[in-house]
């Protein structure tokens, strides 16, 4: 996906350049502008200033290898100046990392915990019943989650930003993402296995965590 | 847990510390190749690890913006019509 700006040679000019580079990307920039704005027509719009204040700034890259991260950071100070100009605050992330969650599991991995009957649920023959049904459940899980892990979450796994590049839109350091990343999913683990259990896809014989 | 551990590389505490970082494709070469090597020796990690792929493949089709390929999300050709003229522009 990335290009390194070292392809860049006498024939082929910044323009084109940084043309190529926005086609490239456009899936992965819409994908976090969706994200971070929640709905289409803001999304294209964020994508739109980022892409005009990207090139009018585009002397300062120093490292063209490094385009994406700069401009997902370009990405997430259009979406910030956006709503400063509406007077309106941005999706608020001060709520504690540190704390337990509340489901009373606390947020050791279910998988540190070695649940068999999780384990084969999973591979259940019934997967594809399962599977139709998971899609709304993890739907609910993902929606339900803390907002600093739902974000997470999405920039990594649906819109495939590195950690690195997570890190740049939310403004945190590269080990919090990778700290979200694991105690999001752990969450949605448990969320899922709670889902099962209540959907009877799971017998409800043996608790997890308890 | 393990079912052979001749390799005192990774163990399974370390390897389900490591396994969303190798999910993503965060580590590098050598905790890759550590971490894939312990999940060949422990059938246990083995199925976890299928586990968490799999679910990272229902959040990505839950969140309804996979592509077919398996991608990533593809932006509607209105803004790449968009983005068409405003390269053109500049």
């Amino acid at each position: 996906m990335q290009q390194d700006a070292r392809d860049v040679t006498g024939q082929d000019d910044i323009k084109q350049w940084f043309s190529r580079m926005v086609g490239d990307n456009m899936d992965a920039m819409y994908g976090v502008a969706l994200h971070l704005t929640g709905n289409s027509a803001s999304a294209e719009d964020l994508v739109a200033e980022t892409v005009i204040k990207a090139w009018s700034s585009i002397d300062r890259l120093e490292d063209r290898g490094s385009w994406r991260p700069w401009v997902f950071r370009i990405l997430r100070n259009e979406f910030i100046s956006g709503y400063r100009k509406k007077s309106i605050r941005p999706v608020e992330v001060s709520w504690s990392e540190e704390t337990q969650d509340e489901d009373g599991f606390g947020l050791s991995s279910m998988l540190m915990e070695q649940p068999e009957e999780f384990l084969n649920w999973w591979a259940s023959p019934e997967q594809e019943l399962i599977n139709g049904l998971l899609g709304e459940q993890i739907r609910e899980a993902i929606d339900q989650l803390p907002e600093v892990f739902r974000m997470t979450i999405l920039l990594v796994n649906v819109d495939g930003l590195s950690y690195d590049e997570a890190s740049v839109v939310l403004g945190v350091p590269f080990g919090t993402i990778r700290s979200r990343m694991k105690r999001g999913r752990t969450i949605l683990q448990k969320a899922l296995w709670t889902a099962a259990h209540e959907a009877g896809l799971a017998a409800a014989s043996e608790r997890v965590g308890n | 847990m393990k079912e052979t551990d001749q390799h005192e590389d990774m163990g399974c505490l370390e390897a389900i510390e490591t396994l969303y970082a190798w999910l993503d494709n965060e580590l590098d070469p050598s905790q890759a190749a550590s971490f894939e090597h312990h999940l060949k020796h422990c059938k246990s990690c083995f199925s976890r690890a299928e586990l968490e792929r799999a679910l990272t493949g229902h959040i990505r089709r839950s969140s309804g913006i996979e592509t077919a390929d398996g991608g990533q999300s593809a932006a509607p050709a209105s803004l790449q019509n968009r983005l068409d003229k405003l390269l053109k522009e500049l």
